[in-house]
């Protein structure tokens, strides 16, 4: 017989199951699978009814975070031979409702991004006749690392913070602003201050540091929270020693 | 089709389940003994405004074998506080560009690491001396 791999799968079907529930499904082995594969397999194969999200399988849609050996992976960037002669358990992302199996509903997530103004703010339209805005190499370099962030929410599922204060912006929406806050083109900071300085802005971060290990683009959102965090002082600071402080 | 999304709740040993979550958990608790030689510190001040016997006998404390082995332990948990933080400290810095680039994060924490036994033999040798 062919060399196997047994998957042990987090199962919950809100129509029937009270709590979540474990799958074990005993699937070959291939070198070059990664779990996404083998997901793929089981739904085709052996049970029609798991449900999961996955798109490009080139890490680069974010669909396919999930807990794998409960680390935050992305399924599509995760190859089973790294685990052989193991069992590997999948579940979904921690920190999440879970929807269904290993799909987590994401629009608290979703919700915070929205109300950080995660696009270019501009003070004034600009008429097409004035041309592209141009930016140096050293204004792009300044932003252009938090600008891989693909919403996988690994950084979610590993932070201890986002799980004890549900209330927490969070690692991929604080690295978002930062973004927006280190592009020339923007004037938008003011705004994304009201959230990013606040207690449930960066203020909840304790800088355990786990968001960057495991972001698969290397974003650091850890970097751009502790950054945002010198000017949220800086901020402060302003807003009760200069005279015309609003705040 | 029910929308009831279900929600885990926190494994109560969450910190101990992941290494990576116990080394920040130990990296938090070092504060205490940070605190705990700080006080033992402020102590001795309060001993030395109080005469010359109030001292010695804070002095002795300090060197019998309880007080070394208290000292050692804060001594441990300070390194490892240091050493955790100056790992992290690249982070926590707006990035210095030197000639358009960014120093390298393995830099940063090297220098912070010649600049604290640079500190430690002043110290050592002031105190020494």
């Amino acid at each position: 017989m062919s060399e196997t791999i047994t998957i042990r799968v987090l199962r919950y079907d809100p129509d029937k199951d009270a709590e979540p529930r474990f799958d074990d499904f005993i699937v070959p082995y291939r070198d070059e699978w990664v779990v996404l594969d083998v997901l793929a397999y089981i739904k085709e194969a052996l049970d029609p009814s798991l449900a999961y999200r996955g798109s490009c399988h080139m890490a680069v849609c974010g669909s396919c975070g999930m807990m794998v050996n409960r680390q935050p992976k992305l399924a599509c960037h995760c190859f089973i031979r790294d685990y052989r002669g193991q069992l590997v358990t999948v579940e979904p992302l921690d920190h999440f409702p879970i929807e269904r199996d290993l799909i987590v509903d994401q629009d608290g997530f979703i919700e915070k991004l929205s109300s950080l103004y995660p696009y270019l703010v501009t003070e004034h339209d600009k008429p097409l006749s004035e041309g592209t805005n141009l930016q140096t190499p050293a204004q792009l370099a300044a932003f252009r690392p938090f600008t891989q962030c693909i919403n996988c929410l690994l950084c979610y599922a590993a932070c201890p913070q986002v799980a004890l204060n549900e209330g927490f912006t969070g690692p991929a929406a604080l690295a978002i602003a930062h973004r927006y806050n280190r592009d020339s083109r923007d004037s938008g900071e003011e705004l994304r201050s009201e959230i990013t300085d606040s207690h449930h802005g960066v203020w909840d971060c304790t800088f355990v540091g786990a968001c960057s290990e495991v972001c698969p683009k290397n974003v650091d959102p850890a970097a751009a929270i502790q950054q945002t965090k010198i000017s949220a002082s800086f901020r402060w600071l302003k807003a009760r020693l200069l005279p015309g402080g609003t705040s | 089709m029910t929308r009831r999304p279900y929600v885990r709740p926190l494994h109560p040993h969450w910190w101990l389940r992941d290494r990576r979550q116990f080394l920040y958990i130990l990296r938090e608790s070092t504060s205490v003994f940070v605190g705990l030689y700080s006080a033992i510190l402020m102590n001795g001040l309060i001993r030395l405004s109080q005469g010359r016997e109030a001292w010695q006998s804070y002095l002795d404390a300090l060197s019998s074998p309880l007080g070394v082995t208290v000292q050692l332990i804060c001594l441990a948990f300070a390194a490892f506080h240091a050493v955790t933080w100056f790992g992290v400290t690249p982070k926590a810095m707006p990035p210095i560009l030197i000639k358009g680039e960014p120093i390298p994060a393995c830099t940063i924490i090297r220098g912070h690491f010649i600049l604290w036994a640079i500190l430690s033999l002043a110290v050592l040798i002031v105190l020494g001396g």
